[in-house]
């Protein structure tokens, strides 16, 4: 489903992503953790084309994509949410569902405009859909309020129904539980669960170990730009190399 | 007050007394729309009078001199602003907030400094159109015609992607949303509506030269579509009628006009940058860049 082959991208002397390889499978469910600053986000910039790489290749789907505008990968099924939630402010919480079938949906707006009654019709039916993927992530009755206006744990669920109103074949997370309770984290985590067990491929950026650890079959981890480890949970958090990443040499030492 | 007592009491009289003030209400109406086109995408251009302009210098010298009859006159003069938006647009919508504004301020001074550098566009004596009418018929109907396609579109797949892309532009791009083409559609069919304007008031005005197409004239019709709120088509409507008005209400307005605009234009984006009407968008949100 994705492949990235020795993808770099530097700024001045930063290597912020350094040589990666990765490969996720169709319907599999990746997590990708690593200390601050070591290329998790610039990653999924690049992959969503938000950046574009200096060298290596990036395929998704088959396709090679990179150089592509994110707008493409979209419409070609890749869908993401962003470390900031980013939303249409001033919008309704519907709209902002709505918004997010853009790139699957095409034309109907002379129809719309003519006020026929077929585009009404599917007004109506994508209206519906909305709904049902708000109910999905939880948020009910506050459809019709601003989006700016919902808390900040609704504001990331929001984000991911909108996500999600792309029908994508992939769905890059970025941090989505920073900043939740313990409670809506395990929703998400059930949620997350579930859309991966409908065939969603899925990456998971998180700093939450244990949510990556619970939902994840596969994790990798970068560090200063590269990949330092790649494979289950468990083998992964092992690793000495890991520890060390996140706590450094002395600190991995007193741990073990 | 002399202003309101006919209006109610003479109607007749003062529709013959005021009908060029009733046209121009139609025509600045249809002008702040196509300000409001482009504020709603999210972009603060300021290149109307410009595009306005070339309308109208384009329909009148079809019209008079290329014989042109006047209703495809004019609507070639819309077209002619919307097809030169098209190479300007590629450079200048790169920019964002103020930089676009500064950008397209620069268009409507070339506009004007090439006019006046024309012979076949009078120079700096400007155009005569003698079949003028101060009908009021095609103003009012193309207002009623845009207005009810823009009050249409906003709850369509367009609209809607314009509302995104003002409100966050990189999310929107994330939900599939070409932001670049959306921009551009926004630019060129804000060209269009105020080419259109232009045209139509070329011809209702018997005389056109570069004195009406000035910054000035741009910044007034930023604060028509800031006071009454860009949330609602009507927004845009409600303020340019109040603000073409006024002068003829209170006298003393005039002298005073510039600095009015200014002291208004400075209250509304502090007090209620959502303008009269309200609605959900605000105008602070289209000065800003992107962030990231």
């Amino acid at each position: 489903m994705l492949e990235l082959a020795g993808v770099t991208r530097h700024f001045g002397g930063v290597k912020a992503v350094d040589g990666i390889d990765l490969a996720v499978r169709e319907g599999e469910l990746v997590g990708l953790i690593g200390p601050n600053g070591s290329g998790k986000t610039t990653l999924i910039d690049l992959v969503s084309g938000f950046q574009h790489p200096d060298r290596g290749t990036i395929a998704f789907a088959g396709s090679p994509v990179a150089g592509w505008r994110p707008h493409r990968l979209a419409e070609a099924g890749l869908a993401r949410t962003f470390q900031r939630v980013r939303l249409f402010a001033a919008l309704s919480v519907l709209d902002n569902v709505l918004v997010g079938m853009h790139g699957r949906t095409r034309g109907g707006d002379l129809g719309r405009l003519l006020g026929l009654r077929a585009a009404r019709a599917s007004a109506r039916e994508r209206a519906g859909q909305a709904r049902e993927l708000l109910e999905r992530v939880g948020l009910t009755g506050v459809e019709d309020r601003a989006a700016s206006a919902l808390a900040y744990g609704q504001q990331r669920r929001l984000e991911i129904a909108r996500a999600l109103a792309l029908r994508p074949r992939m769905l890059l997370l970025d941090e989505p539980v920073a900043g939740m309770n313990p409670a809506e984290v395990a929703k998400l985590s059930a949620l997350f669960r579930e859309l991966n067990a409908e065939g969603l491929t899925m990456v998971l950026v998180e700093h939450h170990l244990r949510l990556v650890v619970e939902v994840c079959a596969r994790v990798a981890v970068l560090n200063y730009g590269r990949k330092i480890a790649d494979g289950p949970p468990a083998a992964v958090l092992e690793d000495p190399v890991v520890a060390e990443a996140y706590l450094g040499k002395s600190g991995a030492s007193e741990v073990r | 007050m002399q202003f309101f007592t006919q209006l109610l009491g003479d109607p007749l009289g003062f529709y013959r007394a005021h009908q060029l003030l009733l046209a121009q209400l139609g025509i600045n109406a249809l002008l702040t729309l196509s300000m409001y086109i482009t504020l709603r995408a999210g972009m603060l251009t300021l290149a109307n009078v410009g595009f306005m302009a070339v309308g109208a210098y384009a329909s009148v010298l079809l019209h008079v001199n290329g014989h042109v009859p006047l209703p495809l006159a004019v609507l070639a003069g819309a077209l002619a602003a919307g097809v030169l938006a098209i190479p300007i647009g590629i450079p200048v919508l790169r920019l964002q907030g103020i930089f676009l504004a500064i950008a397209t301020i620069g268009f409507g001074q070339v506009v004007v400094g090439a006019i006046l550098n024309t012979p076949v566009t009078g120079e700096g004596r400007g155009l005569t159109v003698p079949d003028a009418s101060s009908s009021l018929l095609p103003a009012y109907l193309s207002l009623v015609v845009v207005a009810y396609v823009l009050w249409r579109l906003a709850g369509t797949r367009l609209g809607k992607a314009w509302d995104a892309v003002r409100e966050d532009a990189l999310a929107a791009e994330a939900q599939g949303i070409d932001v670049a083409r959306y921009r551009m559609l926004a630019f060129v069919l804000g060209a269009v509506l105020a080419g259109y304007a232009g045209a139509l008031e070329a011809h209702i005005n018997f005389f056109i030269d570069t004195s009406l197409y000035t910054f000035q004239r741009v910044v007034g019709v930023l604060v028509f579509a800031t006071l009454g709120g860009i949330g609602r088509v009507a927004g845009p409507v409600v303020g340019s009628t109040i603000l073409t008005a006024l002068p003829e209400v209170i006298r003393f307005a005039q002298s005073y006009r510039d600095a009015l605009y200014g002291v208004i234009l400075i209250a509304l984006v502090i007090f209620r940058p959502q303008g009269l009407l309200g609605g959900r968008v605000g105008i602070r949100r289209v000065g800003r860049r992107a962030k990231l």
